[in-house]
């Protein structure tokens, strides 16, 4: 039977092994490090959306729903997007989400799905006053709910084409801004332009 | 009538835990960032989602079943330790995937700031999901290297290991996608989280991670293990294989242009698969006559009584032995079949012992108790295969 005689370090470790170790940690680190590093340098990039841009999104896995929108008035921004069926809008305080959906089978269901994920990653916000929603521009018909939270308001509307593609928006503002982005919401919604399935 | 047979354990090869080894409470301390990292990325969502994560894991368990199953057969002579099967594929399944993630994202957002949001989300999943996923799934073979180098033999295990490393991270891979498509599908969680498992399990399961993980742990395997080779020339092929995981992953990912129709899009997909495949399997193909080379040269100075040549020769591949019991069976019953495939095991052991007192530099004098133990199994199972033949 052979024997093998180790030698430790003041660690209690294999001696003449740390090197091994540290190289490895290096490696492991070496991508993370890198990535997140070129990323700080870049920085946070910022579109901002010219006066009249219009937005296209594509539902996902299947592309079959299309959405075309225009931000109401000028001044709307959006952190890097890698998403192609949701963009998160700034303007000031006011933030909007709009994403597009493909085979949806009932719109209330898509609201309350929609409404129960942002409740529960924002605590504190409520979707109250469920009532159905047709848009006097363009016609599409859905549902929408009004946001409250203790700093916080809006509107969440729900709108599809009935051939299964379906819009979100939600809306977001200080409280106390609520009336302005009432507004809004049915700005966005006017601009909607839902097709596919 | 059972032939009695002995087992003697001289030293415990299916311990992974190395206290003394700095490499291992290295990889400790990744699993629990790993660990940490996908509690961030579950718990949130856990409570409004379990139903569907859980459906989602029932069927990546069996996927993951199934690569066992496939990979313990793949493995011809020799079971690696379950322990340390388990380490690669806590490594892939928990620490690769927390690191890819942060990497992949960060790496996404460099290239959408350098090339373009458009350009990112077409060319990023074939530029960041194959560089920086099999970098650090391949560090985990290099672990377990530094922590268990005997449980590395020979080029296989590299493949074994580095597939199952590959196995653990396409399970949570697969989850992490359940999860984002419970959550975004407008009708149910459910739906959303099964549509992409199924989806993912039946046009991605069979070219997935294992096989990139496997190609390039047996590049690391073939570095550690062939010493007779010049450092060069196994550098080369360590960092050949690893080019080519790299290369089989960013295929998979090369995007498919949506202008084309589905007639198209459905075989140019399976198409690329079958390319890993076969790339995959060729590999394979040359380590498992490595592998029987290897068998042949430890058991060729054993007497007739152990293995005869005709044994050498069916021991060849999964296939030659089946054909060998089949033949046994069909002469003599199924009782010679059964005791075929007893001898088979028997002589797989005690080629893995020989191969360990050989390490060891044993002199040839007294067998090892383990060797011995081994030897009279055989001779049992021969004794009672004559008599088995006589009978019939």
């Amino acid at each position: 039977m052979g024997e093998v005689t180790i030698r430790l370090n003041r660690l209690g470790l294999e001696k003449g092994r740390m090197w091994q170790a540290l190289a490895a940690a290096i490696a492991i680190v070496l991508p993370v490090l890198a990535w997140t590093g070129a990323e700080r340098l870049v920085g946070e990039p910022v579109e901002q959306f010219a006066p009249g841009e219009t937005i296209t999104l594509e539902s996902t896995p299947a592309p079959n729903a299309q959405l075309q929108f225009l931000p109401p008035g000028d001044g709307w921004t959006t952190e890097l997007n890698l998403s192609r069926f949701r963009i998160n809008l700034e303007r000031g305080k006011i933030s909007a989400s709009v994403q597009v959906d493909t085979d949806v089978g009932s719109l209330r269901t898509l609201l309350d799905r929609r409404a129960e994920r942002l409740t529960t990653t924002q605590p504190g916000l409520a979707a109250t006053n469920v009532r159905e929603y047709r848009n006097a521009v363009n016609g599409l018909t859905g549902y929408r709910a009004d946001l409250y939270g203790r700093s916080v308001a809006g509107s969440i509307v729900v709108v599809g084409n009935g051939d299964g593609a379906a819009a979100t928006l939600i809306l977001l503002s200080p409280a106390g801004q609520l009336d302005g982005g009432t507004a809004v919401a049915d700005d966005f919604v006017s601009s909607f332009v839902l097709s596919g399935r | 009538m059972n032939v009695h047979t002995e087992r003697l354990v001289i030293e415990s090869q299916g311990a992974f835990i190395r206290v003394r080894r700095p490499a291992y409470w290295l990889y400790v301390g990744c699993l629990a960032f790993g660990l940490i990292g996908l509690g961030r990325v579950l718990s949130p969502d856990y409570d409004d989602i379990a139903g569907a994560l859980w459906a989602s894991i029932g069927v990546n368990a069996v996927l993951a079943i199934v690569f066992l199953w496939i990979l313990a057969r793949l493995d011809l002579f020799e079971r690696e330790p379950v322990t340390v099967r388990a380490a690669a594929m806590c490594w892939g399944g928990l620490a690769a995937v927390s690191f890819a993630m942060i990497a992949n994202n960060a790496a996404l957002v460099v290239l959408a700031d350098l090339a373009g949001t458009g350009w990112a989300r077409t060319w990023g999943p074939a530029i960041a999901g194959p560089v920086n996923e099999e970098w650090i799934k391949i560090l985990g073979v290099v672990l377990l290297v530094l922590i268990v180098r005997e449980h590395f033999d020979r080029s296989i295990d590299g493949l074994i290991y580095g597939a199952l490393v590959g196995l653990g991270f396409q399970v949570v891979e697969n989850l992490t996608y359940a999860i984002n498509f419970a959550v975004i599908n407008p009708n149910s969680d459910l739906s959303g989280s099964m549509s992409v498992t199924v989806t993912r399990v039946l046009v991605a399961g069979p070219w997935s991670h294992p096989l990139y993980t496997g190609t390039a742990g047996l590049g690391i395997a073939y570095f550690v293990t062939q010493h007779r080779r010049p450092l060069r020339v196994r550098a080369g092929v360590a960092a050949g294989l690893f080019l080519l995981s790299v290369a089989m992953h960013a295929l998979w990912n090369l995007p498919i242009t949506p202008a084309l129709s589905s007639w198209l899009t459905v075989p140019l997909t399976y198409g690329k698969g079958l390319i890993i495949l076969a790339l995959f399997f060729v590999l394979y193909h040359l380590a498992a006559r490595a592998e029987w080379r290897w068998f042949v040269t430890t058991m060729s100075d054993q007497s007739e009584a152990v293995v005869t040549t005709e044994d050498l020769t069916t021991m060849r591949s999964l296939r030659s032995r089946r054909r060998a019991r089949n033949e046994a069976a069909r002469q003599w019953g199924k009782r010679a079949a059964h005791l075929h495939g007893r001898l088979q095991r028997e002589q797989v052991n005690l080629a893995t012992l020989l191969a360990r007192e050989q390490r060891r530099g044993a002199d040839g004098g007294e067998e090892a108790p383990d060797v011995a133990a081994v030897k009279r199994n055989i001779a049992a199972i021969r004794a009672e295969l004559s008599e088995v033949r006589t009978a019939a």
